[in-house]
């Protein structure tokens, strides 16, 4: 069987789906039997989550005031 | 090329200022916390950015749409980067992103202590907080705990965690972008999230 310790390093590419069949099916019966991985991949899950969700720093007005001469110069001349 | 991408290419190579400011704005964070990946100085990391857009700017009329815009944008800030890295001669370790195995040989996403002789839980994953990720997001000190974390990654870690998971860039794209293979995209990414987790194991933990 399949240990705790493996199925930590496999669950990456279980959970993009990167491993073939018999692989992943070996992790699923691993994760019905063992409560202490599941909690561990669901763990895994929350991380994803919260990096998906990360908020993003607003752009400071006065980058887009030094950017926009630059584009009008290039682009805007040109068009 | 993404539908909805294709109509701003159109509207800037026009030279609409709007569609410019839009997509300044829409993209500054993310190009400026994968920069951050790059350079850890913030004023440098700011330079980098506007040195991207400058590229952006000279680069629209060549730009064939064959990956999306938000990539082809990236793919100018690590190059920026990096010659800005050899300028500098800043040590960017982005020589071991095309070898992981030479970043330290044994990285365990999880301490080996925590199992037995037979690779079983000793000290197994305690639950934690049971409380979706947008709600955790509320809190300001889950916030600091995950940033201070990605800063602490090693830069390939961290390049590679930022652009699959918070920008949500395909895997092959992040080999373009990086200049990586898709076998070290996979390793940097397990390892990069696999410390994330420990690193709030301590915080999410349920006391």
């Amino acid at each position: 069987m399949l240990s705790c310790k493996e199925l930590t390093e496999l669950a990456t590419d279980y959970l993009e789906e990167n491993l073939p069949w018999h692989e992943r099916l070996r992790i699923q019966v691993h994760l019905w039997m063992c409560r202490h991985c599941g909690r561990y991949v669901d763990q895994m899950r929350t991380v994803i989550g919260l990096l998906r969700r990360l908020p993003t720093e607003p752009v400071p007005p006065r980058l887009v005031g030094t950017t926009l001469p630059q584009f009008r110069e290039t682009l805007v001349k040109k068009a | 090329m993404n539908p909805d991408e294709s109509t701003p290419v159109v509207r800037l190579r026009a030279g609409d200022e709007e569609a410019f400011e839009v997509l300044v704005s829409r993209y500054y964070g993310s190009l400026l916390r994968f920069a951050m990946s790059f350079v850890s100085e913030r004023a440098t990391a700011e330079e980098v950015v506007q040195e991207t857009w400058l590229g952006v700017i000279r680069g629209l009329s060549s730009f064939e749409g064959r990956s999306s815009l938000k990539t082809w944008i990236f793919r100018i800030l690590a190059n920026r980067a990096k010659t800005r890295g050899k300028r500098e001669a800043r040590s960017i370790p982005f020589s071991s992103l095309r070898d992981p195995q030479s970043e330290s040989d044994y990285e365990p996403a999880v301490d080996p202590s925590r199992f037995d002789a037979r690779g079983m839980w000793a000290e197994p994953p305690q639950p934690w907080i049971n409380v979706a990720p947008e709600e955790l997001l509320q809190r300001r000190e889950i916030v600091d705990v995950i940033q201070r974390a990605i800063v602490e990654l090693p830069l390939s870690q961290r390049a590679v965690v930022t652009l699959h998971d918070v920008e949500d860039v395909e895997p092959e794209e992040i080999c373009n972008v990086l200049e990586i293979s898709e076998t070290n995209q996979r390793v940097l990414l397990h390892r990069g999230r696999s410390r994330l987790r420990r690193a709030l194991e301590q915080q999410l933990t349920k006391k």
